[in-house]
């Protein structure tokens, strides 16, 4: 016996009732037409909800003008049923994936969501017509999360490309909040400038011809996110006299200090080599010079050979010899030894972890989360910060989850999710102003779904309302704040990998390592969050 | 001590770091003073002259060491640096060259090795610490260029010597830092040019009779530790025995590695007695200047080239 019915359900008014008026659909038709799995066809419809549910919500953010109210659905419920064949009543409803019944299949298509539902099609046993189609059997021999689990994949995919706009703008807006360090660098050649700046700050600095600056004198170098500008003083020490270079020196400072405060040069490092003992009277007039436009010098020693923890006796004097001049060095009269690069003489990389607090406390406070996010040597001031990041996130999220949220909304789409990806990655210093970021979300982002799917299924179905014990439900405030938390973490600690391995965070994301670091790494957080929780 | 790289071609060491062991085989070689003075003394000008222009110096911050196997050439050119760092405190480095291994008979790999030691060398001393690098029996690597035959892969022999060559200048010319020393016994088998490329030469000739005394004596009392040399000591600090007087006329011409190893000679011909006398000494002296003389003229290179030079023994 086959038998089908449609039922029109109407202009949407909520995402909430469809569903439900769906569900109710079917079991009524199964009811009429005497299946005794009516009940069970219930369950199952519950099951696919989520579904339904993301479907229609990504629809919503792909067309914001769209308003559920004025989406028509229709609904094609198709039973077949064969009353003769052996039926079974005995058989307990035990849950989803029940033991065999009397077997139904039902088809039930949704018209209306053509565009986004064309991708469902194929994942369904029972397609019809051009809506969004599934089918079932009632007897359980499909067990619907399979289905249910390749359709999200899919569907996440497309979600968090339709989702790249708003990761862009937050990313930019977390970028903008930054500001940016300016450091200039001092030094004659060999003097290991470069080696220093790429130990602290990384080695993908490349010449800008941003800002006012570009001189042969004092050439900016800036990341590609421009939230740290080095201006080099290559070619500064030779060539014209002396009052010529000082006069043009104080212009190029008057000349940042006419822009923005994020054009201030904020701190020099003056780099001289160890061995070669030498601070000649140019240089330190040079030195003079601009602590008196107000900058703050840092004398950095570089290559410094250490022998038994300690620099050698012949450094040592140089610098007590440099001390002795008086010179108006930052702070304190302080020099420093460094060493940024390893090899046979100097085994050890030392000191920049000195250099750099002390370049932290010396520059305006408003240059200082830029060159926090800029530096990669000091990954606890950035562990401090992304903290700070996450515990608001989750407060938020916490707020959030106390109004309903359907799941999707939940782990992928709530703009608090994105804002904490956002500035986590911002103030790690691992990002650009360029849309990678975004695909590099989604991608993390997928690899929480397929993992979700695939390793904590227990937990799928705590997270996929109508599916645990939330049935119909929203995602309740405990659900969302652990989510946030666990992805937070979880994205922190991709970030220091990130910072450690010298990667931005979308060639690292590309790597097999980083994605197995997210799927251990939430699945760790998410667990201990709810151990936590007792949940 | 071990390096802190080991190489196929080189090993790298840095001072101050376990450089007793440097030291100390630098103060046991007995050579007239003014050697390791000079030595020194030279060390310091290349470090002093650092930032002085090369060219208008002709500076080539290289030392060639010549003089006979045994002598101490070696000893002294890898205590240089360690007496170094020690004496300036601060760190040094150095590179000891495994000569050998650079030459390559295979076609074009021996230019090849000599660039790529000398490329690691920049590098090493790019950091403006002192560096001494020790090319040991030079003569292996820059055999003079005149006097390759035709039989022994002539142009691969006058392109590793031409690599090393230019390598020498680029060394001179870009690391400051670096000090060269070359050994050899046969300075004569040296290219002219690598000659020209040190600035001195310096003698480390065969220990004279003073001196043969002093490393015997100094022999002596290492031997002391398992026999008893009490009396032999004694005659060797005194010195002034008929006895002694023949062993040191008996030993002229032999190097200071031989005059210690009489000692392992005497001691076999005690045959297991407790006590070393000078008649064990004398034993010893005997068969082996039979020995070394043979040796010496087997070797007839370097004592050519003594004469050549009128210092010949």
């Amino acid at each position: 016996m086959k038998v089908t019915r449609s039922v029109s359900a109407g202009p949407l008014r909520s995402v909430e009732q469809t569903c439900a008026r769906l569900a109710q659909f079917t079991e009524e038709i199964l009811l009429a037409y005497g299946h005794p799995g009516a009940r069970l066809a219930r369950a199952r419809f519950t099951a696919v909800l989520p579904l339904l549910r993301f479907l229609l919500t990504t629809r919503r953010l792909a067309d914001p003008a769209l308003t559920l109210s004025t989406a028509e659905l229709h609904v094609d419920i198709r039973v077949e049923h064969d009353p003769g064949a052996g039926e079974d009543l005995s058989v307990p409803v035990t849950g989803l994936l029940a033991g065999p019944g009397p077997e139904a299949t039902v088809g039930i298509t949704i018209y209306g969501l053509e565009e986004i539902t064309s991708e469902l099609r194929s994942a369904t046993a029972e397609a019809s017509g051009d809506g969004f189609a599934f089918a079932f059997a009632v007897r359980g021999t499909r067990p619907v999360p399979a289905i249910a689990r390749r359709a999200i994949d899919r569907l996440a995919k497309e979600a968090g490309e339709s989702i790249a706009v708003r990761v862009n703008e937050e990313f930019e807006s977390a970028l903008a909040g930054l500001g940016r360090f300016n450091l200039a660098i001092f030094g004659i050649t060999g003097a290991g400038k470069s080696t220093l700046v790429n130990a602290v700050f990384g080695e993908d600095l490349a010449e800008t011809g941003v800002g006012a600056a570009v001189t042969k004198q004092l050439t900016p170098y800036s990341r590609p996110d421009d939230i740290l500008r080095v201006y080099d003083s290559r070619g500064f020490e030779m060539g014209e006299s002396r009052e010529q270079l000082l006069d043009e020196l104080a212009k190029q400072v008057a000349r940042t200090r006419a822009g923005d405060v994020d054009d201030y040069i904020h701190a020099v490092w003056y780099a001289i080599r160890a061995a070669d003992r030498r601070l000649e009277e140019g240089q330190e007039e040079i030195i003079r010079h601009l602590a008196g436009l107000g900058l703050p010098v840092l004398l950095v020693l570089t290559q410094t050979p250490l022998v038994n923890g300690r620099p050698d006796q012949k450094t040592m004097e140089f610098a007590r010899s440099i001390q002795g001049r008086g010179l108006p060095l930052s702070p304190a009269g302080q020099v420093f030894f460094t060493n940024a690069q390893a090899d046979e003489l100097l085994p050890m990389v030392h000191g920049l972890d000195e250099l750099l607090p002390a370049t932290f406390h010396v520059v305006p406070e408003a240059a200082r989360s830029a060159l926090v996010a800029a530096q990669r040597i000091d990954l606890s001031r950035k562990r401090e910060k992304a903290t700070r990041i996450v515990r608001n996130s989750v407060a938020a999220a916490a707020a959030i989850g106390a109004t309903p949220i359907p799941f999707s909304d939940a782990v992928l789409l709530v703009p608090n999710e994105i804002h904490m990806i956002a500035r986590i990655t911002a103030a790690y210093g691992l990002g650009t102003r360029l849309t990678t970021v975004s695909g590099a979300v989604t991608a993390f982002l997928n690899g929480i779904l397929s993992q979700v799917g695939a390793s904590i299924a227990g937990n799928l179905l705590k997270l996929i309302p109508g599916a645990g014990s939330v049935i119909g439900g929203a995602v309740n405030a405990a659900t969302a704040s652990s989510v946030t938390w666990a992805l937070g973490r979880s994205w922190m600690a991709l970030c220091e990998t990130a910072v450690e391995n010298g990667e931005q965070i979308e060639e690292f994301l590309g790597s097999p390592q980083a994605m197995k670091l997210l799927e251990r790494g939430f699945t760790e957080f998410w667990d201990r969050r709810n151990q936590r929780d007792g949940f | 001590m071990p390096p802190v790289t080991r190489d196929k071609f080189f090993d790298v060491y840095r001072f101050p770091d376990a450089a007793g062991e440097f030291i100390a085989d630098w103060s046991a070689v007995i050579v007239p003073g003014e050697i390791k003075t000079t030595l020194l003394s030279y060390a310091d000008t290349l470090r002093r002259l650092e930032h002085a222009p090369p060219t208008a110096l002709a500076l080539r911050r290289a030392v060639l060491l010549y003089g006979p196997p045994g002598c101490g050439k070696t000893s002294l050119a890898r205590g240089l640096p360690a007496v170094w760092s020690a004496t300036e405190r601060e760190v040094t480095g150095f590179v000891h060259i495994n000569t050998h291994a650079l030459f390559s008979g295979v076609r074009g790999e021996g230019q090849k090795n000599v660039l790529a030691t000398f490329d690691k060398i920049s590098d090493i001393a790019s950091h403006g610490q002192p560096l001494f690098v020790l090319v040991d029996e030079v003569e292996t690597l820059a055999s003079d260029r005149s006097s390759i035959s035709m039989e022994a892969n002539p142009l691969d022999a006058l392109y590793q010597v031409t690599a090393f060559l230019e390598s020498l200048d680029r060394c001179a010319r870009e690391r400051p830092n670096v000090t060269l020393v070359f050994t050899t016994n046969i300075p004569r088998a040296i290219d002219r040019a690598v000659r020209e490329r040190a600035d001195f030469v310096l003698e480390i000739p065969l220990p004279s009779r003073e001196h043969r005394s002093l490393i015997l004596a100094d022999a002596i009392r290492a031997a002391g530790v398992a026999f008893d040399v009490r009396d032999l000591l004694a005659e060797a600090e005194d010195g002034g025995s008929a006895g002694w007087s023949q062993v040191l006329d008996a030993t002229e011409g032999l190097s200071g590695r031989a005059l210690r190893h009489l000692l392992v000679i005497a001691a076999t011909l005690a045959a297991g007695k407790p006590v070393l006398r000078a008649d064990h000494l004398r034993g010893a002296v005997e068969q082996v200047t039979l020995a070394e003389a043979g040796l010496v003229r087997s070797r007839g290179m370097y004592v050519e080239s003594y004469q050549e030079k009128g210092t010949a023994k």
